[in-house]
């Protein structure tokens, strides 16, 4: 399915920015721009749902988990989204350099790029999203906090949820509604919980979940 | 490094880049791509189209698409080995797969990238520069 969805986006995700540069006319720019935009939706959509299927399927879940430090790999995602976040919003860790966590290292930076792709889309310009993390008995728990939007007590419950979008999100294109699912399916593979809290509109959102500590075998 | 092939007077640049791709729209799209930034290339449909250019005297980078019907890029490969037509290329795969195929294994010495599809313009093109870049590299060592 993958083979079969991917192919034909190729040309759309790799031409019509080509062909947007090649053209002088502004009401034509106008009209790629939204076809681009589209792609880029579908393009996501499609993404998280192959991402979802494979979290799904049934394989070792534990193959490919080895002591990560956390940290780091913490690190490495706010430098990868540094670009396409630019200056909107600040994203700060501090996290103790010696805290490991068992887990799947590219799973594990996905999540975290989830959590912040989201907690940035949500906040306004010069906000700061904050990430804690402290062992807890066999365990360590992680805390990513953001000064956004919030949400309302009846939106909490469904946030992980497939395709759910909380109202003002519902109608803009760059949200799938697959984020925090793809978040929660990550989590619960590795033997831990997520939740979500929010003291209400505009009062940001915090997002908690437990991960296995390494060194325990 | 651009090789040259003259015919009937005429001056005619020799692609270094082959991509074997039975889907014609990423044909299509690669053509297009690496036209505009004057890479010039030559595209084989399958396996046999690839064997047939290879024993003509291609020699460079070749973008391999791993699911065709028939013979798949990883039997192609091993097709190419058998037939001796390895030396003087470097394969990069492409791919729909998100995640390194262990299929890859025994073949890093020939396989030297993944592209996954969907790709966009300027990373694959910068990849395609840093294999021409690393061929020429090889083949100043030998």
């Amino acid at each position: 399915l993958g083979h079969d969805l991917k192919t034909p986006l190729t040309p759309l995700v790799a031409l019509l920015p080509l062909i947007r540069s090649r053209t002088e006319e502004r009401r034509q720019q106008e009209l790629l721009d939204l076809c681009i935009s589209s792609v880029n939706h579908i393009n996501d959509l499609v993404a998280k749902t192959l991402e979802l299927a494979r979290l799904a399927s049934p394989v070792d879940v534990t193959s490919g988990r080895f002591d990560v430090q956390l940290s780091t790999a913490v690190e490495a995602v706010i430098s990868g989204m540094k670009d396409a976040n630019g200056d909107h919003c600040a994203i700060a860790h501090s996290i103790p350099s010696e805290l490991t966590v068992r887990a799947n290292r590219e799973e594990l930076e996905e999540l975290f790029r989830e959590l912040f792709s989201n907690a940035v889309k949500f906040s306004p310009h010069g906000s700061r999203v904050t990430v804690e993390a402290a062992r807890d008995k066999g365990a360590v728990a992680v805390v990513v906090r953001d000064g956004g939007i919030g949400l309302l007590p009846d939106e909490l419950p469904h946030v992980f949820e497939e395709f759910y979008k909380s109202d003002p999100s519902r109608h803009q294109l760059d949200s799938s509604g697959l984020g925090l699912t793809i978040c929660r399916r990550i989590v619960e593979s590795h033997g831990g919980r997520i939740s979500v809290s929010s003291p209400g509109r505009d009062g940001g959102t915090t997002i908690s979940f437990t991960l296995e500590a390494g060194g325990n075998r | 490094m651009i090789g040259t092939i003259s015919e009937h007077g005429q001056t005619i640049i020799k692609p270094r880049v082959m991509l074997v791709d039975d889907e014609e729209c990423i044909r299509e799209t690669i053509r297009e791509l690496l036209g505009s930034e004057g890479i010039n290339i030559a595209t084989a449909v399958g396996a046999n189209d690839c064997l047939q250019q290879l024993r003509s005297g291609f020699r460079g980078v070749i973008l391999m698409d791993v699911m065709m019907p028939g013979m798949d890029g990883w039997a192609t490969i091993r097709e190419i080995e058998k037939a001796g037509l390895m030396r003087g290329n470097i394969i990069s795969m492409l791919t729909a797969m998100d995640v390194p195929d262990s299929r890859m294994d025994g073949l890093q010495e020939v396989v030297i990238d993944y592209i996954t599809k969907p790709f966009e313009a300027a990373g694959f093109i910068a990849s395609v520069r840093k294999y021409l870049a690393l061929l020429d590299q090889l083949a100043g060592m030998e």
